[in-house]
């Protein structure tokens, strides 16, 4: 099973988090049993369920060094690019907005937990952070100033203390 | 790493290719459009108006049960019908701004909600569409709420044109967005290719002869920049083209396909293969690769084998295991997804459908294992 | 003289000789009846068309038949007989529409028949033959006259037949017309049948 390594450079304990977690032994019963149960006994088994997150539970207070001459920090050399990094054990992505600054957010659009290194986009004109799996949009702060229309609750995104002096930062998670 | 999360966790299967497998016949045979999906052809109504654990007849619904078609106007019109409704965890277990591991809440969600009509405007002319009413509470980025085209069809044996808003023939269409097949494992929060995906363009048809099919088509990318935005444009060209052999060896009782397709879109190129052998009232095996690079470096493999076998024609087990690798130059990442989904299509009157599905998803950040179900009710 | 007899009397028994081998029941004479096994029998169909090849089969071909002279099969009558409820395509429902008043009728029509009215043979080898079948085909009530190629092999022992036949049958022919637009389209006008009888005499 994957595990994210680099958390351990980072000082940061590990271990598995598990919700309901369910043993192997379990999880290959479950699938026998889906292969020969019929429909209606399926609500029966919903103990069957798991979920998981591999890696360690974040740590607040977490300091890490960066160098955007340096992988993965590269992106960071141009304004609107974007690099990604765990700090603490979260995921965070950080944003190069302008010459001088750098935003860092959690890595997760909180609207369906996108990850904004991949679907997120800076809008240097207007300063905001879009994530483009639903359309939700974050400012500066994190605030969310745009909300997709489903029901769901509208939640601001975590934004993570940055000092910056190109080519060189700390981010705090 | 990152918690990726996906409102990815509900099945859909809008298309059956299984059934292409089991009954040695084309999709076109049972659906109006001829990738399979949707409509239903008056053969394609009959096969399944009669099947189900218990038939309308048993319930006293005789004049239902005598149905011959789901035709019109003597032929003129051809009308259906599909809802879903889907109840699963939509999202991925995260870690909340508190430090408390979440898992997401279980749904219900209107997936289709589709009457669809095929008008025959002439004897080689026919229009056909369809529109998804419950796209408007609930879609994805790149899913198109309708589809509509015009079909030019002189026989059986000439190629037929269509223009309009329709799907790019490639592979088999599973209509499928929880297969990895058209997920992108790098942002396995959004479908690359999303479900019921449709563009404004052309696409020639040929099915002169029971053994081949081929298509080839040119479009307008609209949808698909919404989808997968980070390698093709609004207004980029889609050239698109399939080839599919179906050969049947009635000596052993078996049917088959194998084909290949191929798409490229702005900076997207796609290759995929597709392989079938099915054998009457026993059930099908299917396997189905799809590569996809782009200009900016991002490799993506995915892979999936499928197994069904009917215990009854209205009682269908199904098993299925994908696979989807990815890397990317720029994010400087890799990402792995891998899917077992295993479930029992049941039927208990007909044109009623419920599917129970055990689902394992796992990425390289997180697992989920779940169940869930889905309702289809059909004409 | 009396040598002329003689040699006369070869010369026509020599004769004779091809006569009794133009069948395949050696060392038998007189009338067999045999009966046509339900269990073994097969008959597979096939429809091509360019959207669809269907194959099928028809189990539980039944039926009787009279060689009223081994020695001389030509006089073979009789009847074969194949349940439609028993024709299978792959698909239960599409088997349910073959069956249906569109296409072979069979609450109307529940057999299809072959009534042979006689033989010709036209190639033995020991106990194998070849040659036709002539008499009436009937399906969806029509009835049209068929000549059948057939091959026959003869278990003297056993007193059992295996007839093997491949011919092909014309839906319009026996006016099924199916639903507008299919036949040609995606069910062959003409279908093939391969038919492999095994039957017992007493």
């Amino acid at each position: 099973m994957a595990k994210a390594a680099d958390q351990h450079d980072l000082g940061v304990p590990s271990g598995d988090a598990r919700a309901d977690v369910g043993s192997d032994r379990r999880e290959f019963l479950c699938k026998i049993g889906a292969l020969a149960s019929a429909g209606a006994l399926a609500p029966l088994v919903v103990g069957c369920e798991s979920a998981e997150v591999f890696g360690p539970e974040p740590v607040a207070g977490v300091k890490l060094d960066f160098d955007i001459t340096k992988e993965p920090f590269k992106p960071l050399a141009d304004v609107g690019g974007k690099a990604k990094t765990i700090v603490g054990g979260t995921p965070i992505v950080m944003v190069r907005t302008t010459a001088t600054q750098v935003l860092a957010f959690k890595d997760e659009c909180p609207h369906k937990q996108c990850p904004l290194s991949a679907t997120g986009s800076w809008d240097t004109g207007k300063k905001q952070l879009s994530c483009g799996c639903h359309g939700a949009v974050f400012d500066a702060t994190g605030k969310a100033v745009s909300w997709p229309k489903d029901g769901t609750t509208q939640t601001n995104l975590k934004a993570f203390k940055v000092t910056f002096a190109s080519p060189t930062g700390t981010v705090q998670a | 790493m990152t918690a990726l999360a996906c409102s990815l966790a509900a099945s859909s299967a809008w298309a059956l290719p299984r059934m292409s497998l089991t009954i040695g016949s084309r999709c076109s045979n049972c659906h109006v459009n001829p990738q399979g999906s949707g409509l239903r052809t008056d053969s394609g109504f009959y096969s399944t108006a009669q099947n189900g654990a218990i038939t309308w007849e048993q319930v006293g619904w005789q004049k239902f049960h005598d149905m011959p078609d789901n035709q019109l106007a003597d032929g003129r019109l051809t009308v259906g019908f599909d809802s879903r409704l889907q109840m699963a965890r939509l999202g991925a277990p995260h870690w909340s701004d508190d430090g408390e591991l979440v898992t997401p809440d279980r749904l219900v969600i209107p997936m289709q909600m589709a009457p669809a009509l095929s008008v025959k405007i002439t004897d080689w002319l026919s229009a056909t569409g369809s529109y998804n009413v419950s796209t408007l509470q609930h879609s994805y980025l790149g899913q198109s709420p309708y589809d509509a085209w015009l079909q030019i069809k002189t026989s059986q044996e000439m190629p037929s044109l269509r223009v309009g808003m329709i799907q790019p023939t490639i592979g088999m269409r599973h209509d499928d967005h929880t297969m990895l097949l058209r997920r992108n494992p790098l942002n396995p929060g959004l479908p690359m290719i999303a479900p019921n995906w449709n563009e404004l363009g052309a696409e020639v048809t040929y099915e002169g002869q029971h053994w081949i099919s081929a298509e080839a088509g040119v479009f307008m990318a609209n949808n698909l920049a919404l989808s997968d935005s980070g390698a093709v444009k609004k207004g980029d060209l889609i050239t698109s083209a399939r080839l599919t052999l179906w050969p049947q060896l009635e000596d052993y009782g078996l049917n088959s396909w194998i084909g290949g397709s191929f798409l490229k879109a702005g900076d997207l190129t796609l290759v995929g293969s597709h392989i079938g052998l099915g054998k009457p009232y026993w059930g099908a095996l299917q396997a189905e690769m799809v590569m996809t690079q782009t200009a900016a470096n991002r490799d993506m493999l995915s892979w999936m084998i499928h197994a069904s076998h009917p215990l009854k024609e209205w009682f269908v087990l199904e098993a299925r295991y994908e696979k989807s690798t990815g890397s990317t130059s720029v994010a400087n990442s890799n990402a792995e997804m891998t899917s077992l989904v295993a479930g029992v299509q049941f039927i208990p009157l007909p044109n009623v459908e419920l599917r129970p599905e055990y689902r394992v998803l796992t990425t390289k950040d997180w697992k989920l294992a779940q169940w869930a179900l889905q309702l289809h009710l059909w004409f | 003289m009396r040598t002329l007899i003689a040699t006369f009397s070869l010369v026509l028994a020599a004769l004779a000789v091809p006569a009794f081998a133009d069948t395949p029941f050696t060392g038998k004479t007189g009338a067999l009846t045999f009966t046509v096994d339900s269990g073994k029998s097969q008959i597979k169909f096939l429809s091509e068309a360019p959207a669809e090849k269907i194959p099928g089969t028809a189990d539980g071909a039944g039926g009787e038949f009279k060689v009223a002279d081994a020695t001389a099969p030509g006089g073979t009558s009789g009847k074969i007989i194949i349940p439609v409820a028993r024709m299978k395509t792959g698909n239960d429902m599409r088997d349910k529409h073959l069956q249906s008043a569109e296409w072979l009728n069979a609450a109307a029509n529940p057999n299809i028949t072959f009534d042979i009215e006689r033989v010709e043979i036209t190639k033995v080898d020991g106990n194998r033959a070849s040659g036709k079948a002539h008499g009436k085909f009937t399906l969806n009530g029509k009835s049209v006259a068929k000549d059948m190629t057939i091959d026959i092999a003869y278990a003297a022992d056993k007193n059992a037949l295996k007839i093997t036949s491949r011919f092909k049958v014309s839906l319009r022919d026996h006016d099924i017309k199916g639903k507008a637009g299919i036949v040609g389209a995606k069910v062959g006008e003409v279908i093939e049948v391969d038919a492999t009888l095994y039957a017992n005499s007493k």
